[in-house]
């Protein structure tokens, strides 16, 4: 512990600092819109967005070193991509009811598999594990910076249209009836989830970001009585989970996407056995009660 | 405000539930504060004919009128809530109004409901008939232009059921609100609404009841029995 409290003052290594910055200013963006996905259970849609982005990954490097953009950059390509992939995985999710896990199944590996030829097709060797499973080493200065601006407008749309969003999450055939853009709000809370996986792929990687975006909330939802008081508890969670999982990762040398999210993890089962050990009393003691009672 | 302009309309209209006909040749008119009641057996399709009217079905052929700006209020049959959704009462009535509310209505029917005291419990912890309930003060808290039951009774006793269908007829009438209430029994609309529509083996007829001798035969046409009509403290009960 020490030791990483000495690391984040030391001048001499900055994507610590970086990484932890951008991992607590993601966090409010995480519980926050982690809430809405877990609320209208879109997990798996928001899953599939976060594995499309290697298809704008790999695209942007491609540009980059093949065609010799200057302005093209991996980071780039992954937030074009993202937004990219949120918009057609919601268009297909409205109108294509029936067969809509089919179908964002099989964009979700299109747009990996994109992002793979991309990679084969870019002078230079480029690792996909690092994007994959994300490298703190990978964060600037400037990443931060836009991370920061990036995170300030997905927390001003998650707080600005809350009544929408719990309206679209809680009973969007109602909101329809009321003359609520449902469509418009849904495609418009995609999009806020692909900036947001966009924010935390460097720390935890595109595969393993979906659990920071859910087990938060799935801890909050045990403890929360309203969606504020998840959004905060989740917040709390998320930041909890990346400083501590930082941490631990520099300490052990281990990866810290890995880390951060079999911390999560572990947390998460320890507060589902907690609740089953203690409803179970609870019910063997009250069932005690009732028999002396009788 | 003219309770005779073009307000709900249907010329012909063939409704699918996928690719298999649930109605055929529907054709009705409703004006501005007219209160339907839509009975029939399970499965006749009240669900689907109400959903097409709000848009939020649109499998379809013939043409649909609604008036333009129709707002709906909706209380459907029942609502399944995961037991972790977290919304108190008050928040999942609000859902869509938000704080901008009438407070007088609010208050009024929320204590008319007996939901006053439920407003800070977790929505998901409330009881079927209290859901129901909720489900109804959300439906008429935004005063909608049209407000559309669907088997608004069913959880309730006898008194319940009386108390609840004059609250609405009265708010529905007060306030010139165009209502479709959906039931398995004529009895429990007959006297609460203006018109009647039945629906099985996929149409719909509408049962004239002027009067008893006018229901009395209507009826007896369209379910092909005899059926008896009495008038019990000005009460219509058919049998």
């Amino acid at each position: 512990m020490n030791e990483f409290i000495r690391a984040l003052a030391n001048p001499d290594i900055p994507f610590l600092r970086y990484a932890l910055i951008a991992g607590l200013m993601a966090s409010i963006s995480f519980g926050i819109i982690g809430s809405y996905v877990v609320a209208r259970r879109i997990t798996y849609i928001a899953g599939a967005i976060a594995h499309c982005v290697l298809g704008g990954i790999g695209a942007g490097l491609f540009f980059q070193y093949k065609l010799g953009f200057a302005w093209s950059s991996p980071f780039f390509g992954a937030l074009v991509c993202s937004i990219f992939a949120a918009l057609v995985i919601g268009l297909v999710s409205i109108h294509a009811k029936q067969r809509e896990d089919t179908v964002i199944g099989a964009l979700w590996a299109a747009g990996m598999a994109a992002g793979l030829l991309f990679l084969s097709r870019t002078p230079g060797y480029f690792d996909p594990m690092s994007y994959l499973f994300g490298n703190i080493l990978l964060i600037s200065k400037y990443d931060v910076i836009i991370v920061i601006a990036l995170d300030i407008a997905v927390i001003a749309a998650g707080i600005l249209f809350y009544n929408k969003f719990l309206s679209i999450c809680f009973d969007e055939e109602f909101a329809k009836t009321r003359g609520i853009s449902t469509n418009r709000y849904y495609l418009l809370l995609l999009c806020l989830t692909a900036v947001s996986v966009f924010l935390l792929m460097r720390i935890v990687g595109l595969v393993m970001v979906i659990a920071l975006l859910t087990i938060p909330v799935a801890i909050a939802e045990n403890f929360a009585r309203r969606m504020w008081q998840v959004m905060i508890l989740s917040i709390i969670l998320c930041m909890a989970f990346i400083s501590s999982g930082l941490c631990i990762s520099y300490t052990t040398d281990l990866p810290s996407g890995a880390v951060i999210v079999i911390i999560a993890s572990i947390s998460y089962l320890c507060v589902m056995a907690a609740k089953k050990i203690w409803s179970s009393r609870h019910f063997f003691k009250t069932s005690k009660n009732n028999v002396g009672k009788q | 405000m003219n309770t005779n302009e073009r307000f709900i309309e249907f010329n012909g209209v063939d409704i699918y539930f996928s690719s298999t006909p649930v109605l055929r040749n529907v054709s009705f008119s409703v004006r501005r504060g007219e209160k339907i009641g839509l009975i029939g057996p399970n499965g006749s399709g009240k669900t689907t004919l109400v959903r097409t009217i709000m848009s939020l079905h649109t499998h379809f052929q013939g043409a649909v009128y609604t008036a333009p700006c129709l707002t709906f209020g909706y209380a459907p049959q029942r609502k399944v809530v995961d037991i972790l959704v977290p919304l108190t009462v008050y928040e999942y009535v609000t859902l869509d109004t938000g704080a901008q509310y009438n407070s007088a209505l609010f208050d009024l029917w929320s204590e008319k409901l007996a939901l006053s005291r439920m407003m800070d419990k977790p929505f998901a912890s409330l009881s079927g008939g209290q859901k129901q309930r909720a489900l109804l003060l959300r439906s008429i808290l935004p005063c909608p232009d049209c407000l559309i039951l669907d088997e608004p009774t069913d959880n309730l006793d006898i008194k319940g059921e009386k108390g609840l269908l004059h609250l609405v007829d009265d708010f529905c009438i007060n306030n010139q609100i165009t209502m479709f209430i959906i039931s398995h029994s004529i009895n429990s609309v007959i006297n609460h609404v203006d018109r009647i529509f039945y629906l099985n083996d996929s149409s719909l007829h509408e049962i004239r009841h002027g009067n008893s001798a006018e229901l009395e035969q209507s009826l007896s046409r369209i379910f092909d029995t005899d059926v008896g009509v009495r008038q019990i403290n000005g009460q219509t009960i058919v049998f």
